[in-house]
């Protein structure tokens, strides 16, 4: 089926790129929904089934922190980028720029 | 909040592992809450139970998005994937095409056919699913051990190149892994038969069947070709082309069986009644099995020799 071929490349190709994503859009702080949508206005749409088990295993690896805080009267959990985080988005960033440029240069 | 997300955080937690359970759904609940809220706003009005589900179905099915918490986790992983899938196949193959003898068998000479040839059927329904069961389990562990000492990644082409024992040799020719594969799964269940691990279904005869001790002088020499015929097999399948030793040692070892074969033949008696069940006449039940077994002997000696000529051809034409 061409229309599941081109669903299963899609996500092999979004897979690494939202972590990219999500990796830099927290040099900011953000808790889950503020996150989704700020990704959504900047043009990546991700579901929050998706994105919240990818913050807890970005968290795992050490990449994230977080925090539970009140804010407009409800509990709610606040992500940023770690040290640590910070270091390895550097080189994602870096590895991603190449890549771009060479795809660039093969299409 | 509505009973709705109630209800879905709860499917939700009962699939989460104790410890992050309250935290996942604290959060979700959270998130949940700030999207309504803003359809909410955007709206003007409290939303209704069918645009709250779908707000619901934008998160997932609960045991979706339980399952993306959960550590990735694999039985077997696709390293090793494509070659249990191989192996599956030819043992479930192998065991159908027997099962499928047996059936017929059953069909033309049992007292109740049918009735027989179900019983094989069942009979060897249960043999697949263990011997399923075994070779998962087998590639699991070559999966995780493949993991933990990571000698996949450690390939050196020099040292597969050294032939075996560190002989080298030149190849003749490619092995074809489908041969290697069917070959295994083969020698397997006739060693599992051999050492009584597998017992074939006989009681449709209206008898139980068993190897009289005219075999015993053949136990050890089969055991032993059965043992090295796997080695053999096993080290086609790690490095799939002839080379001269090797295929020397396959002419040594079918013309070993061709001797077995040929005694086996010669040997009177090599099945006996263990029980009599139900048959009315054993003694015409007896002469068919020792026919079929002479029959069966008859063409596995013919197999051999024709394999031992393949690889004498084989060797000349070098």
């Amino acid at each position: 089926m061409p229309s599941d071929l081109i669903d299963k490349l899609r996500l092999e190709l979004r897979r690494g790129t939202l972590t990219v994503a999500v990796l830099a859009q927290l040099r900011a702080e953000h808790y889950g929904y503020t996150l989704r949508k700020a990704l959504a206005d900047l043009g990546l749409e991700i579901d929050e089934g998706t994105l919240y088990p990818l913050l807890r295993r970005l968290e795992t690896q050490g990449l994230l922190t977080s925090e539970w805080r009140e804010e407009d009267k409800r509990e709610k959990r606040f992500y940023k980028l770690s040290a640590e985080g910070r270091t390895i988005l550097k080189q994602l960033l870096d590895e991603w720029r190449a890549l771009n440029g060479a795809l660039d240069n093969i299409v | 909040m509505s009973t709705l997300v109630d209800h879905y955080l709860l499917q939700l937690k009962s699939l989460l592992p104790a410890k992050q359970r309250d935290d996942i759904a604290a959060e979700l609940r959270e998130s949940i809450s700030s999207a309504v809220e803003e359809r909410e706003r955007a709206q003007g009005r409290a939303l209704t139970d069918a645009e709250l589900n779908e707000v619901l179905r934008g998160f997932g099915h609960p045991m979706v998005v339980a399952g993306r918490y959960l550590p990735m986790q694999q039985l077997i992983g696709p390293d090793v994937f494509p070659l249990y899938w191989y192996v599956l196949q030819a043992v479930l193959i192998v065991i159908a095409v027997v099962g499928g003898l047996f059936a017929g068998v059953a069909l033309l000479t049992a007292p109740r056919a049918m009735q027989a040839a179900l019983q094989v059927a069942v009979h060897f329904w249960w043999l697949a699913l263990q011997a399923a069961a075994l070779v998962t389990l087998a590639f699991a562990v070559l999966d995780h051990t493949k993991a933990r000492f990571s000698f996949l990644d450690n390939f050196d082409a020099a040292k597969a190149n050294a032939g075996i024992l560190g002989v080298r040799a030149a190849p003749l020719s490619a092995i074809a892994r489908s041969d290697t594969v069917f070959e295994i799964a083969t020698t397997a269940l006739l060693l599992a038969w051999w050492v009584e691990w597998l017992v074939f279904p006989s009681e449709w005869l209206g008898v139980v069947l068993r190897l009289s001790p005219a075999i015993e002088p053949f136990f050890y020499p089969v055991l032993v070709l059965c043992v090295v015929e796997l080695l053999r097999l096993g080290v086609d399948l790690v490095r799939p082309y002839r080379t001269v030793p090797r295929v020397a040692l396959r002419l040594a070892l079918n013309l070993v069986w061709l001797a077995l074969f040929v005694l086996a033949f010669r040997t009177p008696g090599l099945v006996e009644i263990a029980e009599n069940v139900r048959s009315e006449n054993p003694e015409r039940v007896l002469r068919i099995a020792q026919s079929s077994m002479k029959v069966t002997l008859a063409v596995l000696s013919l197999i051999s020799a024709g394999l031992a000529a393949t690889d004498l051809v084989r060797l000349f034409r070098r």
